[in-house]
C-alpha cells in the first residue's frame, strides 16, 4: 500500500470530497476503520487480491479497498446506504454490490468466488457468527479482519470481557493465530480482530 | 447448474456488449428466490464453459448484473407509503430546523443594529421577519419573504403529513397524534422495526443519550424520549408523568403491532387504551 510522508493514500480515481495528497486520494484513519488498522497495526494484505467485504454502507471504505483489490465483493443490507454503494459500483466496476443479509450467506454464495480475505464491519451483537457463517467464502489461509464494535453487544458489559468472548468463538470455528489491535484511538469503542482461516 | 447458464445466447461466448442484462437479472431473481441457483465459487468455471472471454470480462459483467438485482430488489422491497411517511416526517423536521435557524441569525441581525430591541417585554422574531418582508428595499426583504413562504410550505407538508400518517398507521395516529406517531415511525425506521420493539424501547425511543448515560454510568433512566411530545404526557402533573409515559408506550406498542399486521383502524382497540391513558393521568 501506498505511503508518503506518513499518509496512506489511494491510487483509484479521485470522488467528490476526497482529500488529496499529491495528486492522490487521502485514506484517512479517521473516516475508515481499515486505514485506522494499517495506521495502528500493518497493511492489510489487500493488493490485489480478492476481498469479501460485509457491512459495506455507504461505501466509503470499498472505494479504498477497491482502488487497491482485484475486486470487492461488498454485502450491504440497508437501503439508504444502498443508494450511495450503487453509485460507486457505476463508477468502480471490480465491486459487486449484494443487497443481502450477511447472516445468509447462502442468498448470496451463486455471485461470490473463494476470496483471499474476508472484511466484517457489521455493528450487531451477533457479530462473531456471521463472520463464521461467512468463512466458507475465505480461502484456506485467507485472513478475516473483523472490527467488533463493543457497544452493540453490550454497553454495561466490560469491554475486555466482550472482546475475549468474541476471539474464543472465533478460535473455537477454526481460526488461529488471532491478534486483535484497539482501535480507540481513532474509532472509540471499536477493536479490530484479525484471524488466519486455516481449514 | 452455475448462475451465467441462464444467459441464453447462441454463441457461449459473453462479452459486455452483447449481454442483454435485464432478462438475465430477472431470470437469475427468480431462481434466487426458489433457492435453485447453484453456487459460483471459481471464474475458472465461467471460462472454462466458454461463457468470459477473461477473468476482466467476468467480473465486469457480475457488477453490471449485481447492479440490476439490487435495482430490482430495491423497487420491490418495502412498502412504498411507509417509506414516502418516514422520508417526509424527515424532511418536515429539516424545514423545522432551517426555519428555526434563520429565525435566529435574523434576530441577532437585528439586536446587532438596534439594540433598544432587547428591553421589548416580549422576543417577537416572527414581527421582524414580517417588518423586513414587507420592506421593499430592506437587504433582508426576499431572504425573509422566502423564509415566510417556507413556514408556510412546513403548514401544507404537516397537513400532508397527517392524512398520510392516519391512513398507514391508523392507531398510533388515533391514540398519539398523526404527527408524534410519524416521528416515532421514523425514528424506529419502519413499521415492522417498530412492532417487534418491547414498549421500554418504545417509550425511550428518540432518548438515546440519556438512556446510554443511565446504562454506562447509573444515572436516572429516562422516563420518556419522543413521545413526550404527546400532549397527555406534557401536559400532565410532572408526578405521574413517568407513569403516563410507561402507560402510553404500552398502548402504543399494541397499536404498532396492529399497524403492521392488520392496517385497519380498530375503534374499539382505541377506546379502551384512551380510557387507560386518563385512568393513568389521574393522581392517586
Amino acid at each position: 500500500m501506498i505511503w508518503q510522508d506518513g499518509r496512506l493514500l489511494s491510487p483509484g480515481k479521485i470522488r467528490r470530497g476526497d482529500r488529496l495528497h499529491n495528486g492522490l486520494r487521502v485514506w484517512p484513519p479517521e473516516r475508515s476503520k481499515l486505514a485506522a488498522l494499517s495506521y495502528l497495526d500493518a497493511d492489510p494484505p489487500i493488493d490485489n487480491a480478492r476481498v469479501l467485504y460485509l457491512g459495506a454502507a455507504a461505501g466509503t471504505t470499498v472505494s479504498f479497498v477497491a482502488d487497491y483489490a482485484e475486486v470487492v465483493y461488498a454485502v450491504e443490507f440497508s437501503r439508504r446506504p444502498m443508494q450511495s454503494l450503487i453509485r460507486l459500483s457505476q463508477e468502480r466496476r471490480n465491486i459487486i454490490p449484494l443487497f443481502e443479509d450477511a447472516r445468509h450467506p447462502e442468498r448470496y454464495h451463486a455471485f461470490v468466488e473463494k476470496v483471499d480475505i474476508v472484511i466484517q464491519d457489521i455493528a450487531q451483537p451477533d457479530q462473531p457468527e456471521i463472520a463464521i457463517s461467512n468463512m466458507i467464502f475465505l480461502k484456506p489461509g485467507g485472513m478475516l479482519i473483523l472490527f467488533l464494535k463493543m457497544f452493540s453487544i453490550s454497553v454495561s458489559k466490560n469491554q475486555d470481557d466482550i472482546c475475549s468472548r468474541a476471539v474464543s468463538k472465533l478460535k473455537d470455528a477454526g481460526l488461529c493465530e488471532i491478534t486483535t489491535v484497539s482501535l480507540e484511538k481513532y474509532h472509540g469503542g471499536h477493536v479490530a480482530i484479525l484471524g488466519i482461516w486455516n481449514r | 447448474m452455475f448462475w451465467y447458464d441462464l444467459c441464453s445466447t447462441d454463441n457461449r461466448t459473453v462479452d459486455t456488449g452483447s449481454l442483454q442484462f435485464q432478462p438475465l437479472v430477472e431470470a437469475l431473481r427468480s431462481h434466487r428466490d426458489d433457492g435453485t441457483l447453484a453456487a459460483l465459487y471459481e471464474c475458472k468455471e465461467a471460462a472454462m464453459t466458454g461463457f468470459f472471454v477473461d477473468r476482466a470480462t467476468y467480473i465486469s459483467v457480475l457488477n453490471r448484473v449485481t447492479i440490476g438485482m439490487v435495482v430490482r430488489d430495491l423497487e420491490d422491497s418495502g412498502d412504498k407509503n411507509e417509506m414516502e411517511l418516514i422520508h417526509l416526517v424527515r424532511i418536515l423536521e429539516e424545514t423545522d430546523r432551517t426555519i428555526s435557524r434563520m429565525n435566529e441569525k435574523i434576530e441577532d441581525y437585528y439586536l446587532a443594529l438596534s439594540p433598544s430591541g432587547l428591553t421589548d417585554s416580549k422576543r417577537n422574531i416572527w414581527g421582524i421577519v414580517q417588518n423586513f418582508a414587507v420592506s421593499r428595499d430592506h437587504p433582508l426583504h426576499a431572504v425573509s419573504r422566502d423564509l415566510m413562504r417556507l413556514r408556510e410550505s412546513r403548514t401544507h407538508l404537516a397537513v400532508f403529513i397527517r392524512q398520510k400518517a392516519e391512513e398507514t398507521i391508523p392507531n398510533m395516529s388515533a391514540l398519539c397524534g398523526p404527527l408524534v406517531a410519524s416521528r416515532l415511525l421514523s425514528t424506529a425506521g419502519s413499521k415492522k422495526h417498530l412492532a417487534s420493539m418491547s414498549s421500554t424501547s418504545l417509550q425511550v425511543l428518540g432518548a438515546g443519550p440519556s438512556l446510554f448515560s443511565h446504562l454506562v454510568s447509573g444515572t436516572k433512566p429516562p422516563k420518556h424520549g419522543l413521545i413526550y411530545e404527546f400532549k397527555g404526557i406534557h401536559n400532565s402533573g410532572r408526578k405521574v408523568r413517568g407513569r403516563v409515559s410507561r402507560v402510553v408506550a404500552c398502548q402504543l406498542s399494541i397499536a404498532a403491532r396492529i399497524d403492521f399486521f392488520r392496517v385497519s383502524r380498530d375503534d374499539e382497540f382505541i377506546r379502551k387504551a384512551g380510557e387507560r391513558i386518563s385512568r393513568a393521568g389521574g393522581e392517586k
